[in-house]
């Protein structure tokens, strides 16, 4: 047995200070990277690298070990990192380093570090494969093929390490101490020391190897009996240090793995025997967490064992303690060993242990329903226990004491605040229960629970008010005012617990400003901002400046007086978010750089942030397109790129189970950030793959979003976000069609969707999805220059809305799908580089018969199904059948301003196309003349561009649609005149625009001007 | 000048009676007759001196031995057991040593009558000094509590030779309870005094509580006179480098950074780094520099080595935590800051840097 020897040992020096005392003596620079790494501070580490470089208090062997540092800062990081591509992109990095400077390891020494540095590389690259491995969206074989890599990984690990062992073993057997250098002894020292760093990592990495194959597998087995073995040795070995202790520890864990619970608990009572200095304590914690695990399933129940070993260190866990996880589960297992050992007393019917039998019960129920009543982990484990136990035992019992002094009666009254804070918990959950209860004899149940806590709250506070209130009247001179002051906080907790929120932030604010630097006044500080943040939700709209006012004011004492804090955080939050309704942006940034990153509404405060930056962003696009010269793009970018930090900052750091409707949102707007600004391929692991993936939410039906009442608006605006980055993906591939499969699948849920709906509008709402949609697209599409690409592009469009149009019986879809045909087809047609559009014109119209043969009842969609095939009739040529078609719908009615237009449009096409002067004439002046029903008189159904212009002329409402009738009937005059070689024609189209540039100087603004300018130069070039 | 009680005096033909007495009373006393006047190791001569202690001052002992009168330094005493002493006073001794001071004031606490007045002035220094020293390491003792035991010590036993460990005590916890300019009234007692390690640490501490009330003329001309001082000794040598340190530091605070710098940058390159003391001071002294120039990482980076490195000297731990929650803010590194500000809570809970969050 070594414990006695390590208990001397630990008794009175931290494992830090043994390992401290083995590196070496002569570097500060080094010791301090070590201790920076240790310590997580990778950041720090790196810079201070930069740093040294060229210090002249760092010696030049160190400096010439900087870049395997660097390196080994890089790998080591990855710790911190929990996204894994960015895990990988580090690791690559530090490859590139350890490459880089391999010809710098010219000594023995360095060799040996280089090696250990890059079994490290390859161990954690290996933990890359595992990780990536763990992706359940993978098939068996894609999981399988990355597991064989990081089977790869850690044999090539393993390898290093070993010519690394054998190259320390051979520098310190090697090691010549010189008398004359005081250093000499430490540095051999901190050889050894790294040669026991390097051995322990041969059984880790057999234990992960194990972790590579399937649990219960032979090759499962054989390693973790190797990596056992090997932390067996090493604790043996080793058992004075550091590494040996985790060792020790390990073995137990393997052994655990392998069911094998007798051999795993025998070691961890190794670890149970040391003392108990807070350097062993997390040690001791998470051997008590094996070993609760190892008890929990050895027949028979050791529930002495259990007693005796977890009793004395949970009777003595601090508060802080009490509610953390690891220390829960011990106590789960300790309240199990407790109730087994009454059973065991019972069953010697003795009649001699009533009493005993009575203790263990009430303290099983005790420490069981001390963890049922708060959330964690072990909360259900904890409950089924009292549910299996079934014990009526009054855990309030105890005996009564009088009090007699200050402290007796605060602490009393803290007692019972402890209790108001479980009770608080039980509040907290019975309400959520009511919100999620789904009949009414649920709702009733849930109701009458938070009844009766809250019932129960009031009394427990009242009796801890009562508490305070008498040992106030026992305090004297020789109370301390730090004693005072935490028994006001707790009086402040007490009416905050029952919604006295006046009383609690007037005691807080005494606190703060009497006393500001006596403990407790800073807790109290975040009851105060508490208590004034609700005050001032539920104060009248008109009447909140009091409340705004205390509130701004405590807030800034808070962040002024403690940054960093818990207590700042809740301040600057408070801050950031009153801001936030102001759209003040330089102070929301301000205050949200307080918030430390762990701290409970950073995460949800910067997903807020960037809704709100993204929302403004879009309002400046909107406001941009109005009014160009009222905003610069500038301020337009800087606003979409803070919307995106914020997103992705929030959402990137949320574990799955902190999704809720708000980050859910935060994820699908950071989808189409990143569409906005090109990053196509973010956008789409954004929304499929990332740990909040608004696609996966839905197709799990996560209760942020089912539960929500913006559910169907979530479902609908992720469709359309994913169909909109499937499109952008098909970019300009020859043939991509896994985007197109993926947006036909979404626009496939999207109507299955519909179907169930109980939505009336539902279908009229994915209409206009369509709508966005083909927009989007022709935006996409014209920002192509290429002309290839242009053509591989409408290629894949093609394709896409053919197989939408084929799957679909849904005449609304097919419409779509056609007109967004059309709509290519004519940017096809009619930009720059011209591709021949004919193929998806005639897809168009085939799209276009399909819908008239399933029937539309609707008798708009019949006029616009009969335009749009018209229109690409035009596209392919066949005028005269299209010019008809435009005719038929003016018939039913002649002021359908669009198909005048596309009339006028087709016959001047008609007229540029055939060289055909009567279409000119046509276009300009009318055609299809019939009787007015009502003059009697002959009339042109098509009114022509000159008929449109004295319509639309000084009417502002048609502006636009009047300078697209003007500059037609200009070019149709100037190109007649040309077919025609009439010089007539063509003066009087410079004349007719002349005229109109007197009469309106402006000219149509920014979008007409330029064609006017160049139509001019055309006519001026013809009259020469 | 105290004149000592009479202590018990046990013959060894009343053994037996000795024994009656170890069974029959909760506490029992020792068995000898003479004084023990423990040396420091380093101190020349005899490691125990035995007798009896006739008087007592603020420097030192007389001791009546065999071979006549002795004049005892204060500064070379290690311990005194005395004569006649129950031995919960040896057993309190122990605990003290060992920094168990909850254990030590329980001993303490059973000694209900003091047999003499030497054994009651021990009794109510180690009383007043665990509680003291229960304070400054963050206990339940506040820093008012244990100054008014320390000082009532001070008062009460003016001729102990415990006043001027006493004194420096109080000056310590003066300034934990943010009142330098007090503390530096009670240091500057401990730089008249003869006691040549206690008069540097009069002057180092003095020059201390003088920065942190302002006067930084005066505070440099406190570790100027250290600097100067004429002792090779080991302990002077490392106040030297320390003074050296602190004023650096205190150019830093006058404007002059760079100089403070170059003189902190070489005590670092120079001097070795096991030197946990010197190291501490310099590089919070360099973290301060780096402050004055508006440098924050490398001010952190610099207050940090202190914090990972040199964590066991509590004093400039202390400030470097201080300095760190300040400083991570800025560099937007709450959740450090949070953790500083912990470790500043937790172990450092009643002093003068705890005291400014």
């Amino acid at each position: 047995m070594k414990r006695s020897l390590i208990a001397t040992c630990f008794m009175t020096l931290p494992v830090g200070f043994l390992v401290a005392a083995l590196a070496p003596a002569e570097e500060p620079a080094e010791r301090f990277l070590e201790a920076l790494r240790e310590n997580g501070y990778y950041d720090i580490a790196l810079d201070y690298l930069e740093t040294i470089s060229d210090s002249p208090a760092v010696s030049a062997d160190f400096k010439k070990v900087l870049p395997f540092e660097r390196a080994e800062t890089l790998i080591k990081s990855t710790a911190n990192i929990r996204n894994v591509d960015e895990w990988e992109a580090v690791l690559d990095e530090a490859q590139k380093l350890l490459s880089q400077s391999a010809q710098l390891a010219d000594t023995p020494e360095l060799q040996a570090r280089s090696q250990r540095y890059e079994g490290n590389l390859l161990y954690r690259r290996a933990r890359v494969y595992m990780r990536r491995s763990e992706d359940d969206r993978l098939t068996v074989q894609e999981q399988q093929a990355l597991m064989k890599k990081a089977q790869e990984q850690l044999q090539k690990s393993m390898e290093v390490y070993q010519q690394a062992r054998a190259s320390l073993k051979d520098l310190i057997s090697n090691f010549q101490i010189d008398p004359d250098d005081p250093g000499s002894a430490g540095k051999k020292k901190s050889l050894e020391s790294t040669y026991t760093k390097v051995r322990i990592r041969a059984p880790l990495i057999m234990e992960q190897l194990a972790d590579t194959f399937p649990p219960g597998s032979e090759d499962q087995k054989k390693y973790l009996k190797e990596a056992a073995t090997g932390y067996a040795e090493l604790w043996d070995k080793y058992f004075r240090f550091a590494a040996g202790l985790d060792s020790c520890l390990f073995a137990a864990r393997c052994y655990q793995k392998l069911g094998d619970y007798d051999q795993s608990i025998s070691y961890l009572q190794e670890i149970f025997a040391l003392n108990d200095s807070t350097a062993l304590r997390p040690l001791k914690r998470k051997a008590m967490v094996l070993a609760a695990d190892a008890w929990m399933k050895k027949e028979p129940y050791a529930f002495d064992e259990v007693i005796a070993n977890f009793e004395p260190t949970v009777q003595r866990l601090t508060r802080a303690e009490l509610r953390m996880p690891e220390w829960q589960r011990i106590q789960v297992e300790l309240a199990r060993g407790y109730r087994k050992k009454a059973e065991a007393l019972e069953a010697e019917k003795s009649g001699k242990n009533t009493g005993r039998i009575n203790n263990f019960n009430r303290d099983a129920v005790k420490l069981a329903k001390s963890i049922s009543r708060v959330p964690g982990p072990h909360r259900e484990m904890a409950t089924e226990l009292l549910e299996q136990w079934n014990l009526s035992v009054n855990v309030e019992e105890e005996a009564t004491k009088p009090i007699e002094s200050f402290v007796d009666a605060k602490q009393k009254g803290t007692d019972h605040v402890a209790e108001v804070e479980i009770i608080l918990g039980e509040v907290a959950t019975a309400k959520t229960e009511l919100v999620n209860a789904g009949t009414d004899s649920e709702k009733r149940k849930f109701q009458q629970e938070l009844d009766d806590a809250r019932e129960r709250l009031t009394a427990q506070a009242n009796r801890a008010l009562a508490m305070f209130d008498l040992a106030l009247t026992l305090s004297d001179d020789e109370t301390s005012r730090a004693d005072i002051n935490s028994l006001r906080y707790l009086q402040a907790v007490c009416h905050f617990a029952m919604s006295n929120y006046f009383e609690s932030a007037l005691i807080g604010e005494f606190l703060i400003d009497r006393y500001p630097n006596v403990n407790g006044s800073r807790q109290a500080a975040g009851i105060v901002v508490k208590s004034y943040s609700i005050l001032h939700d539920t104060a009248p709209p008109e009447d909140k400046a009091f409340e705004k006012d205390r509130l701004l004011r405590t807030c800034n004492v808070i962040v002024e007086r403690w940054p960093g804090s818990n207590e700042a955080g809740d301040a600057a939050s408070t801050l950031a978010q009153m801001a936030l309704l102001n759209k003040d942006f330089e102070k929301v940034e301000k205050y949200y750089a307080m918030i430390p990153a762990g701290h409970s509404r950073h995460m949800m405060l910067g997903t807020r942030i960037g809704q709100k930056r993204w929302f403004d962003y879009k309002d400046k696009l909107r406001q941009q397109e109005t009014d160009p010269s009222s905003i610069s793009q500038s301020d337009i970018d800087a606003s979409l790129a803070a919307a995106k930090s914020y997103l992705a900052g929030s959402v990137q750091s949320a574990q799955p189970g902190e999704v809720s409707y708000d980050l859910a949102l935060g994820s699908l707007l950071l989808v189409d950030a990143h569409l906005e600004t090109g990053d196509v391929d973010q956008a789409i692991r954004q929304l499929e793959s990332a740990d909040v993936a608004p696609l996966d939410l839905i197709k799990e039906k996560h209760p942020a979003i089912m539960e929500s009442s913006a559910r169907d608006l979530f479902i609908r605006e992720t469709f359309k976000i994913a169909v909109k980055a499937y499109l952008a993906a098909l970019g300009n591939q020859p043939d991509n069609s896994q985007w197109i499969d993926k947006a036909q699948g979404v626009i496939r849920q999207m109507r299955e969707d519909a179907k169930v709906s109980n939505d009336p509008q539902a279908q009229a709402k994915i209409v206009v999805i369509y709508r966005l949609i083909a927009s989007q697209l022709k935006q996409q599409f014209e920002t192509i220059q290429d002309t290839q690409q242009r053509k591989a592009f409408a290629a894949n469009l093609a394709r896409f809305l053919e197989s939408i149009e084929k799957e679909s019986n849904d005449p609304r879809t097919i419409l779509w799908a056609g007109s967004t045909l059309m709509s290519v087809s004519n940017s096809l047609s009619t930009q720059p580089g011209a591709v021949d559009a004919n193929p998806y014109y005639q897809q168009a119209v085939n799209a276009f018969n399909r819908v008239e043969s399933l029937g539309l009842q609707d008798p708009k969609l019949k006029t616009e199904l009969n335009r749009q095939r018209a229109m690409a009739k035009r596209g392919l040529g066949q005028y005269e059948e299209a010019l008809a078609a435009l005719t038929e719908i003016l018939k039913e009615k002649q002021t359908n301003l669009t198909v005048q237009l596309d009339a006028a449009e087709t016959l001047q096409q008609w007229g540029r196309s055939a060289k055909r002067s009567r279409a000119y004439g046509e276009a300009m002046m009318g055609t299809a003349k019939e009787r007015d029903p009502k003059t009697k008189r002959q009339v042109n159904l098509v009114w022509g561009w000159r008929k449109l212009v004295q319509a639309l002329r000084d009417n502002p409402k048609f502006q636009d649609a009047y300078y697209q009738s003007l500059y037609g009937l200009i070019e149709s005059r100037l190109e007649y005149g040309k077919l025609e070689n009439s010089e007539k024609a063509i003066d009087s189209a410079l004349k007719e625009l002349t005229n109109a540039q007197k009469r309106h100087p402006e000219m149509g603004g920014a979008k007409w001007q330029g064609q006017f300018n160049d139509l001019q130069q055309r006519i001026k070039q013809a009259q020469q | 000048m105290l004149k000592a009680a009479c202590p018990l005096n046990l013959t060894a033909f009343c053994s037996w009676v000795m024994m009656t007495m170890l069974l029959a009373s909760p506490e029992s006393v020792q068995a000898q007759s003479n004084d023990s006047v423990y040396m420091k190791a380093g101190v020349g001569g005899s490691s125990v001196q035995r007798g009896k202690i006739t008087e007592t001052s603020k420097n030192g002992v007389t001791l009546q031995g065999r071979n006549g009168t002795e004049e005892i330094p204060a500064q070379n005493i290690k311990k005194i057991t005395f004569a006649g002493e129950p031995s919960s006073l040896e057993r309190a001794q122990s605990r003290l040593e060992s920094g168990r001071y909850d254990d030590c004031l329980a001993e303490l606490a059973k000694i209900t009558e003091a047999p003499s007045e030497l054994i009651q002035t021990e009794v109510a220094f180690m009383k007043a000094y665990s509680q003291a020293q229960k304070s400054l390491k963050g206990g339940d003792v506040t820093a008012q509590q244990a100054g008014s035991a320390i000082r009532a010590f001070a008062q009460n036993y003016p001729d102990s030779h415990h006043f001027y460990p006493a004194t420096d005590m109080l000056g310590q916890l003066l300034v934990g309870i943010g009142k330098p300019d007090l503390a530096e009234k009670e240091f500057a007692k401990l730089a008249q005094s003869q006691w040549p390690s206690m008069k540097i640490q009069g002057l180092f501490q003095q020059g201390n509580a003088l920065i942190l009330t302002g006067d930084l003329e005066n505070a440099k001309k406190a570790f100027s006179q250290i600097v100067e001082m004429d002792a090779n000794d080991d302990e002077s040598q490392q106040f030297k480098l320390v003074a050296q340190c602190q004023i650096a530091k205190i150019m830093a605070l006058q404007g002059d950074s760079d100089g403070g710098r170059a003189i902190v940058e070489k005590i670092i390159k120079d001097e070795n780094p096991d030197n946990a003391l010197v190291f501490a001071h310099a590089y919070n002294a360099l973290g301060t520099c780096h402050l004055q120039s508006q440098q924050p990482k490398p001010a952190a980076i610099a207050f940090l080595h202190t914090e990972l490195l040199y964590g066991t000297e509590s004093a400039p731990h202390a400030e470097a935590l201080y300095n760190l929650c300040k400083l991570w803010p800025q560099l937007e590194e709450t959740d450090r800051a949070n953790r500083a500000r912990q470790a500043l809570k937790s172990r450092y809970r009643n002093t003068y840097w705890a005291l400014q969050l």
